[in-house]
């Protein structure tokens, strides 16, 4: 329940500073302006596929790119959300004081976890309201939208819960961004060096990011991108708490 | 709790203790998860998933299916390709691929004999098929045929001067003899001047233009094994057909004197006029997908004429602008000369004949090969020309590709699976001007506004405060 109370609390921080709106604003405005490149390079392209017989639809050639190129942008943002998750109360002093409150490390954790992750939900949302708009003009593939949903959600809480533990191990909040920012880009182009191919990529191929992220975009909801998400959002908010308790107890 | 420094030790190993197991336990479940693997495909119209025909032919492997990708490394065509194998591989596991640079491998290449960028080489049971555009429809009917795979054999009569199927000369079938042993086709030489008997096991008879008179106790064995419901490839020179003439009577068919001309070939480059091109195909079996222009050197036209219990069909004809010259070809100037006998084009090169088998032979080739189909009819082709399939000429346009089709449907079952490409369900996008007009203004100029006019006067109220 403390849990609950620490992510509300967390959630309305954001959006009385005016990061969390700026961020909103810039997103959107470049998002917006992808989304309508992408749109008119889809009307101009209609007649051309008509008489293709497995052209691709709406869904296909707009909102998976729209998609892909949120998941690189989101690589940019999310750490300067996530920094000041932990790093900042540590830096201000109020850390101890939340040890000292009659609330678990858990719930502390989980607390600032589900206040970040509601915000970038509330960003996901905002993204779904661009393929929806195309309803004015055509139909979608409802179960495709639905999967880069998903795959955004998931991507997005993987974000979050690594640049959460970074930033539980850093003084400096622009410090645990640099370095959310540099875990963040090194598992999306983990698999880059390895050829599709061979063995040995396979095994970073299983670590990359953008890999599973891809997956899920295809429409395709396989268990192993699921679990892989899933997988490491568990991990760090574990290994977060653990390196927490580890702070308490060592000073 | 008092802490000292070895309780900081002890923790310091606890935690060291407790890292290793989790992460151990976390990587374990991630391997886990790629092991055994759940997928569900929200597409609409399951576009990432095989068709109900596909899989039921993917059932019927028994042992893997290799599949050899020789595409460049490109990330567009690659990834195309690889989506597409992808659905076989995620439906059955036997199925594997890999990728080569054809660029990298010349060797392997030209012994395979890849023509196109993106071909496909399936190999199973040691027979291999080729398909040069990666799509559904064309990867499961290259499997259906090696499920039918079987014995094949093609026997080329010999004695007569006729094309072999293994020497290298211009005039020979060699690299077509290759190609027919790539896909686990036999093809062997008969001469009727030694063994006066063709195997009962043939799949088909190929008379290669002979040159040389056949002499009439051949004529009647070929005549038998005809009668026996036995298919035929019959590739006829322009001139005479060399006491073969009771055969075309049989079929309904007459040749036509002279040798073919073309004029119009030559705004393609071909400098002889006796270079006719066939672009077009009829909607028959043996001419399904087919669609790459061919080129026939030296043709002659045949025509239907009188009675026969076969059915046959043009299946390859020239252009309008062609027709049989029957003068000499060394003139300058060749014209068309209705006077001296010449047929004005469009000229039948080639017939596809087709009959019920006849009852005797339908059961005996039942119990002679278990593992093929042979089709249930008897199947002749008889194409005037040899020219297209001889080694000089093998490589033109998709001559190669036109035996190979022709082989098939002479010896094969030829059910083709169609399987329609899957579309997507959202391709009609019709924005009227004011709601495209709408997205544009709420998007990138609405929204925006709004959330930096929200960030500003909360900044604003707060710096006041």
């Amino acid at each position: 329940m403390m849990a609950l109370i620490i992510a509300a609390r967390e959630f309305r921080t954001l959006f009385v500073s005016p990061l969390a709106w700026a961020v909103l604003g810039v997103m959107q405005l470049i998002l917006g302006f992808m989304f309508l490149t992408q749109l008119d390079y889809y009307l101009m392209l209609q007649p051309r596929i008509a008489g293709m017989e497995d052209a691709p639809g709406v869904t296909d050639m707009i909102i998976v790119p729209l998609f892909g190129n949120t998941g690189v942008l989101m690589l940019l943002v999310t750490p300067l959300l996530t920094m000041r998750l932990i790093a900042e109360e540590r830096r201000n002093r109020t850390l101890s004081l939340l040890f000292s409150a009659p609330v678990s490390i858990n719930e502390i954790i989980l607390g600032k976890f589900f206040g970040v992750f509601a915000f970038l939900l509330v960003m996901v949302a905002l993204i779904a309201l661009m393929p929806l708009s195309l309803l004015l003009g055509g139909g979608l593939d409802f179960g495709k939208l639905a999967a880069c949903l998903l795959a955004m959600a998931l991507l997005l809480g993987s974000f979050a819960s690594i640049g959460l533990y970074i930033s539980a191990h850093s003084a400096q909040p622009t410090v645990a961004a640099v370095a959310t920012f540099g875990a963040l880009l090194g598992l999306w182009i983990i698999d880059w060096s390895g050829k599709s191919d061979d063995k040995s990529g396979g095994v970073l191929q299983e670590l990359s990011l953008l890999h599973h992220y891809e997956n899920l975009l295809r429409g395709l909801v396989s268990t192993t991108d699921l679990a892989y998400f899933f997988l490491v959002i568990f991990a760090f908010i574990v290994l977060s708490v653990h390196s927490l308790d580890n702070d308490r107890l060592q000073k | 709790m008092k802490i000292n420094a070895r309780t900081h030790l002890e923790i310091r190993l606890q935690n060291l203790a407790f890292l290793c197991l989790f992460l151990t336990i976390t990587g374990l479940l991630g391997w886990l998860s790629t092991r055994y693997v759940a997928e569900f495909d929200w597409t609409a119209g399951n576009r990432n998933t095989l068709s109900e025909a596909s899989r039921k032919v993917v059932d019927l492997l028994d042992s893997p299916v290799n599949i050899t990708v020789f595409a460049r490394e490109e990330k567009v065509l690659r990834d195309r390709i690889k989506d597409q194998l992808e659905r076989y591989q995620r439906y059955n596991k036997s199925v594997t691929c890999r990728f080569i640079n054809p660029d990298t491998q010349p060797t392997q290449v030209r012994e395979q004999g890849i023509t196109v960028d993106g071909e496909l080489l399936l190999e199973y049971h040691g027979h291999s098929e080729k398909v040069q555009e990666a799509n559904e429809s064309g990867i499961t009917n290259a499997l259906q045929r090696l499920l039918q795979g079987g014995e094949r054999r093609l026997v080329f009569l010999e004695g007569h001067g006729e094309r072999s199927p293994r020497n290298k000369g211009d005039a020979d079938m060699g690299q077509f003899g290759d190609e027919m042993t790539r896909k686990g086709i036999t093809a062997s030489t008969l001469n009727l001047a030694q063994t006066p008997a063709i195997p009962e096991n043939t799949s088909a008879l190929v008379l290669a233009s002979p040159r040389v008179r056949l002499m009439s106790g051949e004529v009647r064995l070929i005549q038998d094994y005809l009668n026996k419901g036995g298919n035929l490839l019959w590739l006829q020179d322009a001139g005479d057909a060399h006491g073969l003439e009771p055969l075309l009577q049989q079929f309904g068919l007459k040749l036509l004197p002279g040798v073919i001309v073309d004029p119009s070939a030559q705004l393609f480059g071909i400098n002889d006029p006796t270079f006719v091109m066939v672009t077009e195909y009829p909607p028959h079996p043996a001419m399904r997908g087919f669609s790459i222009m061919t080129l026939f050197p030296m043709a002659s036209a045949l025509e239907t004429s009188g009675k026969t219990d076969f059915q046959p069909t043009p299946i390859l004809s020239t252009l309008r602008h062609a027709w049989t010259e029957t003068g000499s070809l060394k003139e300058t100037k060749l014209q068309f000369d209705a006077d001296k006998g010449e047929r004005q084009g469009p000229l039948v090169i080639g017939f596809a004949l087709a009959r019920a088998r006849p009852a005797s032979q339908a059961n005996n080739a039942g119990s002679t090969a278990e593992n093929t189909a042979p089709p249930q009819e008897q199947r002749i082709a008889v194409i005037g020309d040899g020219d297209f399939l001889a080694n000089s000429y093998l490589g033109e346009g998709g001559n190669l590709n036109l035996g190979v089709n022709l082989v098939n449907w002479l010896t094969q079952d030829d059910r083709f699976i169609n399987i329609p490409p899957l579309t997507a369900t959202d391709r009609a996008l019709n924005l009227s001007p004011i709601a495209s007009i709408a997205i544009a203004i709420v998007f990138l100029i609405l929204l925006p506004l709004l959330f930096f006019v929200s960030g500003a006067v909360i900044w604003f109220k707060r710096r006041k405060r």
